[in-house]
């Protein structure tokens, strides 16, 4: 079993390297100066007078985001081009020298060349620290734009809501629809399980900011009916002083209820489908036969025997719907507006603050990762012929 | 044998089952009101006599027309409801998505009352073929109009990136799943080569050129797509010929030992990649990044939403590649691509064509989410989800929830029992 797990392991390594060089690229490629909006912010209580001081801010901010490295390990460039030429940090001036070069050096314009640049380079101080940066192999993700305060610092609050969210949603989804599934397995012809597969088939087609707004406009409009509160996660005046953890949630639950519909209704369609069609498949073999003329009621033999031995495919769709849920939460985080990752990565898209949207989507797609991996193993857990396989 | 197989997934959508016929009815419809949008909903008049002179306005490319007289603006948008015309007929609806109704501008539900004021300041009802029927939006737009021209940008957003991402589906999964590890074998001469090719077409096409391409960037549109179209094709072609070389080479210098291109492998982990990063997320942060542009979210929904096809994709051609017919292939000489694409590819289509569905309805999603959020789409133009988007402050203003949810959902459901009926077969 653990050596089934380290090899699982073994292979997410190089899946791990290659979505934070995603994340990267897209960092890099942002539009929008950094450094610029950075020495604005900062100079909003007129500190910097001369262009002197400019200059120096800049310089400033570009050591402390660590532009003045080569963005790689290595680079391809022309045999025109000098070694150095990222140190160059004004778009304007690189953008005239690298004419002047070009104008100068005739055909050494059109041949290739590869200048290996060592550990020294942007990626290599995201992903692994050094330069003013810990890496975010030690959770750190930079510097905000916009709010100029370490990343992870504004994402840790809204990370707790959003998981929170997303793992009540599956918990919810499983509790409702596994019991769904197997009542229509056990008799796929009757009208219960035609009634329910037909409107949840409705559901799974419904889009959720669709059902996210109506069920505002029914249930949270003074003109309608006003049972929950339209907006937020908890009471504008906050919680009260030294509530319990408990006290909070109870507190907090009427504004939870619309977004828990919001993130729950579309999966169902899917769970109980798959529910329904794996215990209709265990229903025919052999064992239950066998548990049946041994006299075990109908209850036992499915909730005991069957559904433990359609487990499996109930574990793989666990490692497909979480990234989903992710993604979904930007929709209905922004409708209900949750303090959560979703809202913020629209904010952040607004306004151009970069680092963190990768951030959050390189978090997201290293939880998914591990989602997956945590998915091979349970699978390998509950079915040990595929740890014995592979 | 052949010809009847390539044609069973056409068999089955015209087939006898009702529910499929219902669905590719209503599909028809909508790509009806698609192409003839402007038709349907334009408030320049179909047909008019001014001043003894027949008129077409809105079939004209043309903005304005010389008569014998003056000069008619085609393009005075709500002023064509009260010219005087000897004759005149309007289309269905009598807006265009951008005319602005201010008369009747924060916001007319269908039931209130609707004014219109004519040229003499009188203030007078609404006539009724002048009617919002699905009532006005904050600034005036007509809702039936947006919908209808909104349903062009959702049906071509869904139907074009899918094409993208079939293509690419189709040809990786097919290849990891015919191929697997083992089959295609590359000489060490012929690996190098096509390393050097990659190489350089990476110096020749990209770098060299990166000033041009970031411009290319900047500016957008179909010139973009159709660069990288071409730059594309050039750096598999090229790509290709150092490969074909490389082969040459190799059988001149007769070296047996050839190692196989593990193709399964690298291309489950690129689907792997593809699929642990929350698509929603990254086709928001990609067409943030971007210019905000249609023919640019088409690309990036189909270079990212490929994986699910070729995953099933890959998972056929593992069936059918154990099957006899295949042998028999095998054994007759036929090439391998002839085999993938001739043999096994027609019996495999049903399958690929319920995800292609189910990947329709998932593009349509994304778009909508998309105009919804207000991010990575442009946003002057009107479209079922900004219209939707309107109504997140308003929440008096039903008609603007209830009319463009409902087009949105139906063109998903659509998609979905279709998928759902072709696959219960």
């Amino acid at each position: 079993m653990w050596i089934y797990v380290l090899k699982r392991f073994f292979w997410f390594v190089p899946t791990l390297f290659a979505v934070t060089l995603i994340g990267f690229v897209l960092l890099t490629n942002a539009p929008g100066e950094a450094v610029d909006s950075l020495v604005m912010s900062s100079n909003s209580g007129g500190s910097i007078k001369t262009t002197q001081d400019l200059e120096q801010q800049k310089i400033y901010w570009r050591k402390q985001l660590g532009l003045n490295l080569p963005s790689f390990y290595f680079s391809i460039s022309t045999l025109a081009e000098p070694d150095t030429l990222y140190k160059v940090y004004d778009e304007t001036l690189l953008r005239k020298i690298k004419q002047d070069i070009k104008n100068k050096s005739g055909y050494k314009n059109y041949l290739p060349k590869i200048i290996w640049h060592g550990y020294h380079n942007q990626y290599h101080r995201w992903l692994f620290g050094g330069y003013n940066s810990k890496g975010i192999i030690r959770g750190d993700f930079g510097l905000s734009i916009s709010k100029k305060e370490p990343v992870v610092v504004i994402i840790k609050d809204k990370l707790i809501w959003s998981l929170f969210f997303s793992i009540l949603s599956i918990i919810l989804a499983y509790a409702i629809s596994i019991p769904i599934g197997i009542k229509m397995a056990q008799n796929p012809e009757s009208k219960f399980s035609k009634t329910s597969q037909f409107i949840l088939f409705l559901m799974y087609s419904l889009p959720s900011f669709f059902v996210g707004v109506l069920l505002l406009m029914l249930f949270a409009n003074p003109n309608v009916l006003s049972i929950f509160p339209p907006s937020g996660i908890k009471p504008i005046g906050g919680y009260e002083d030294n509530a319990s953890l408990i006290e909070k949630f109870i507190v907090s639950i009427p504004y939870m209820i619309l977004p828990l519909i919001c993130y729950t209704y579309s999966s169902l369609a899917f769970i109980s489908k798959l529910t329904a069609t794996s215990i209709q498949e265990q229903l025919q073999l052999d064992y239950i036969k066998t548990a049946r003329a041994k006299g075990l009621n109908e209850k036992t033999i499915i909730w005991k025997h069957a559904l433990k031995n359609s487990a499996l495919p109930l574990i793989t769709v666990f490692s497909s719907i979480f990234p989903s849920i992710v993604g979904g939460s930007v929709i209905i985080e922004s409708i209900f507006t949750i303090p959560g990752m979703g809202l913020e990565t629209v904010r952040a898209i607004i306004s151009q603050d970069y680092p963190i949207v990768i951030a959050i989507i390189t978090l997201s797609s290293i939880v998914t990762i591990f989602s997956y991996l945590l998915a091979d193993i349970l699978y390998a857990w509950v079915d040990p012929r595929i740890r014995i396989t592979t | 044998m052949n010809i009847n197989q390539s044609y069973s997934s056409f068999k089955i959508i015209l087939s006898k089952n009702r529910v499929v016929k219902r669905c590719v009815y209503v599909f028809l419809f909508f790509m009806a009101i698609a192409i003839f949008a402007p038709f349907i909903a334009n408030d320049k008049p179909l047909v008019c006599q001014y001043k003894g002179q027949w008129l077409f306005p809105a079939f004209s490319f043309k903005h304005q027309i010389q008569t014998n007289t003056e000069t008619i603006n085609y393009n005075m948008g709500k002023e064509w409801k009260t010219v005087e015309t000897d004759f005149i007929i309007f289309a269905p609806c009598a807006y265009s998505p951008n005319t602005i109704d201010a008369d009747n501008a924060p916001r007319k539900s269908p039931f209130d009352e609707q004014v219109m004021t004519l040229k003499n300041g009188q203030i007078i009802t609404l006539p009724l073929k002048f009617r919002h029927w699905l009532g006005t939006t904050q600034n005036g737009n007509d809702v039936l109009s947006c919908l209808i021209h909104g349903t062009k940008i959702s049906l071509s957003v869904g139907i074009f990136s899918m094409l993208i991402a079939a293509l690419l589906g189709i040809i990786l999964g097919a290849s990891a799943g015919y191929f697997q590890n083992n089959t295609l074998k590359v000489g060490y001469v012929q690996l190098l080569f096509l390393l050097l090719g990659v190489f350089l077409t990476y110096f020749y096409g990209i770098v060299i050129r990166g000033d041009k391409l970031a411009e290319a960037f900047i500016d957008g549109g179909i010139w973009l797509i159709l660069r990288l179209l071409f730059l594309f094709y050039i750096s598999i072609k090229t790509i290709g010929g150092f490969g074909w070389i490389g082969n040459y080479i190799d059988r001149k210098l007769k070296t047996d030992n050839k190692i196989n291109f593990p193709v399964d492998v690298v291309i489950s982990r690129v689907i792997e990649i593809l699929n642990s990063i929350p698509s929603l997320l990254l086709i928001i942060a990609l067409s943030a990044i971007a210019k905000p542009s249609y023919t640019l979210l088409i690309f990036i929904i189909g270079f990212l939403s490929w994986t699910s096809i070729a995953r099933l994709t890959r998972a056929e051609y593992l069936k059918a590649k154990q099957l006899d017919y295949v042998t028999a292939c095998k054994a007759i000489g036929m090439s391998n691509y002839r085999i993938m694409i001739k043999h096994i590819l027609p019996n495999v289509f049903p399958l690929v064509l319920v995800q292609l569905l189910f990947g329709l309805a998932g593009a349509v999603l994304i778009e909508a989410s998309l105009s919804f959020l207000g991010v990575g789409v442009p946003l002057n133009v009107i479209t079922w989800g900004s219209l939707l988007n309107e109504a997140r402050d308003h929440f008096s203003a039903w008609w603007l929830v209830v009319f463009p949810g409902l087009c949105v959902f139906s063109l998903i459901y659509i998609y979905n029992k279709l998928a759902s009926e072709i696959s219960r077969k």
